[in-house]
């Protein structure tokens, strides 16, 4: 069964459908999961969430649409919601401010090949793995959506919720930003 | 991609695979499939007639009580209450909070939240109004868009100090909507289009008693609804609290070298004649007797503030004020049972200190 077929069959009520979703994106659901939350329990109980979420929801979701992103925002969600989070729409300067804080613990290195330099690199990447402890959940999510679940920033953009009368002072940062990627359409609402 | 998001994006995979490595066993389909399968059997059942009673009771109970805080607290229901100038977060809220917040920061707090939710509350009031419009054909639409109303609610970041408050307010959200739903025949519940089943309405609009852990069996928990259904006090007192919330506790604050009357009032969004009443112990009614190091009184609202005296008349001692009895016995900082008390005959203790909402008086000469 592939996915389009689990889908349509979930639709149906049908729950072998969700067997095939949970099959086929557990792992994958659970490391972004577990990147989010660094608990492997709270993580398999989000992922678990979400995979009922899913069934819910499946009316709302649109078959012409991917699966996987629209899937990962409900994951990333029953995270936060997991960990508590005052709240649950990150935005691009969320991953903005995440890249800042990893870029510096990565410091100087460059691209060139030899022994030296790849030792250089692997110790960059340590550091790196080190800071991602360090960042807020929000950005961790920023981050996992980003980096792990490789979502490009167009679909990141396109997950993000702008609630209106979101205190204005936050986005008026990257408001300029925003209106390109999301087009003036979507800010005016 | 350069070089620094390459190193990022090892980085985070060596995470995401040090989390879970390759050769774990990840198998959640057992628990996903035992608690779809108890979803459907909680559904199933609610098809059945006893179910689909005990929903319509609640959702019956959700609209009188909606209907009847229409009655008692229009404005809680129209407006929210934080948008009223008065709303300072109460108790409750304080005590999330272990630090307690400099009363500066408060009120800017207090400002850019009312500012952040003003616009959603008045989404809010005018979607319910139009959803309550049953002649239009599109209303069955509001419901959805009230949800969405909500989501952007509950999607705001809030400060530690608004989070209780907050709480209560989404609760409330979700009781309009579940009245709401009330409004609607249980067979039209297929045809709604959003995502949301009944049971998740009720589910939201349990109020648990507090500390009672919610059982994890939807099933279950449809039959306790049943069984010890209507915690209606509960509610209208959670409600109720909540809009005691709004309360107003008298605080002080110590003039500082350099304060005058006027920016201390300004300060606290008050009259400058409240701050001057307010103290008449200390300022005699003369801004030019204000020093550093005073302690004054700070009333929630414009007004006067009144120490009872036993055995005076409080309807006189109102009228001196230019009130109605009333708007100081419903005063929720005063702390008066607005069902039991009696104006002709108060049962005061003597120095009772009373807040006079809107009250004015002569300055003394």
């Amino acid at each position: 069964m592939n996915e389009q077929e689990a889908l349509a069959r979930l639709r149906q009520g049908d729950l072998r459908g969700l067997e095939t979703l949970v099959r086929s994106y557990q792992r994958e659901a659970m490391r972004l999961a577990t990147l989010i939350t660094r608990d492997r329990a709270l993580a398999e109980d989000a992922v678990s969430d979400s995979f009922l979420t899913v069934r819910a929801k499946i009316d709302l979701f649109d078959p012409d649409r991917p699966f996987r992103p629209w899937f990962f925002r409900i994951v990333t969600n029953a995270c936060l919601k997991a960990l508590r989070a005052r709240r649950r729409v990150v935005t691009l300067e969320d991953l903005e401010a995440a890249e800042a804080v990893l870029w510096n613990a990565g410091g100087q290195t460059g691209s060139r090949r030899g022994p030296e330099e790849r030792m250089e690199r692997m110790e960059a990447i340590a550091r790196v793995r080190q800071a991602l402890r360090t960042l807020t959940p929000i950005q961790r999510t920023a981050i996992a959506l980003r980096y792990y679940g490789g979502l490009s920033e167009a679909e990141m953009a396109a997950a993000l919720d702008i609630p209106r009368g979101t205190v204005k002072s936050r986005l008026a940062a990257g408001i300029g930003r925003l209106r390109a990627l999301l087009g003036e359409t979507e800010m005016s609402e | 991609m350069d070089e620094r998001q390459r190193i990022i994006s090892e980085a985070v995979q060596e995470e995401a695979r040090g989390a879970l490595p390759e050769e774990a066993e990840v198998d959640l389909w057992p628990s996903v499939h035992r608690r779809a399968r108890s979803q459907d059997h909680g559904t199933n059942r609610a098809d059945r007639a006893g179910a689909v009673a005990a929903l319509v009771a609640l959702a019956v109970m959700a609209l009188v009580v909606w209907l009847g805080l229409r009655q008692i607290a229009p404005d809680l229901l129209a407006d929210g209450p934080f948008d009223q100038p008065g709303f300072r977060a109460g108790p409750a809220a304080t005590a999330l909070d272990p630090t307690p917040v400099p009363d500066e920061l408060r009120r800017e707090l207090t400002r850019e939240y009312s500012q952040a939710i003003a616009p959603i509350l008045e989404d809010w009031t005018e979607v319910s109004e139009l959803a309550l419009d049953r002649s239009q054909p599109d209303w069955m639409d509001r419901i959805g868009e009230l949800h969405a109303v909500r989501t952007r609610f509950v999607q705001l970041e809030v400060h530690p100090i608004f989070e209780e408050p907050h709480a209560q307010m989404t609760l409330h959200m979700d009781c309009q909507i579940a009245a709401q739903y009330a409004l609607v025949r249980v067979e039209d519940y297929a045809q709604i289009g959003v995502p949301v089943a009944p049971e998740t309405i009720f589910d939201r609009c349990r109020f648990p008693t507090d500390g009672v852990s919610d059982s994890a069996d939807p099933a279950n928990r449809s039959l306790q609804a049943t069984e010890a259904p209507v915690p209606t006090t509960t509610l209208l007192e959670r409600l109720l609290g909540f809009a005691g919330q709004d309360t107003p506790e008298i605080t002080t604050y110590t003039v500082q070298p350099g304060d005058n009357l006027f920016e201390i009032a300004d300060r606290f969004d008050l009259q400058p004649e409240t701050v001057l009443w307010a103290n008449a112990d200390v300022l005699q009614d003369d801004p030019h007797r204000l020093r550093a190091g005073q302690e004054l009184r700070i009333l929630p609202v414009d007004g006067v503030y009144h120490r009872w005296e036993a055995g005076h008349d409080f309807r006189a001692m109102a009228a001196a004020y230019g009130v109605d009895p009333i708007h100081i016995i419903q005063y929720p900082g005063n702390r008066l049972d607005p069902d039991s008390f009696n104006p002709d005959a108060p049962e005061l203790p003597d120095g009772y200190p009373l807040v006079v909402p809107g009250g004015r008086r002569e300055m003394a000469e």
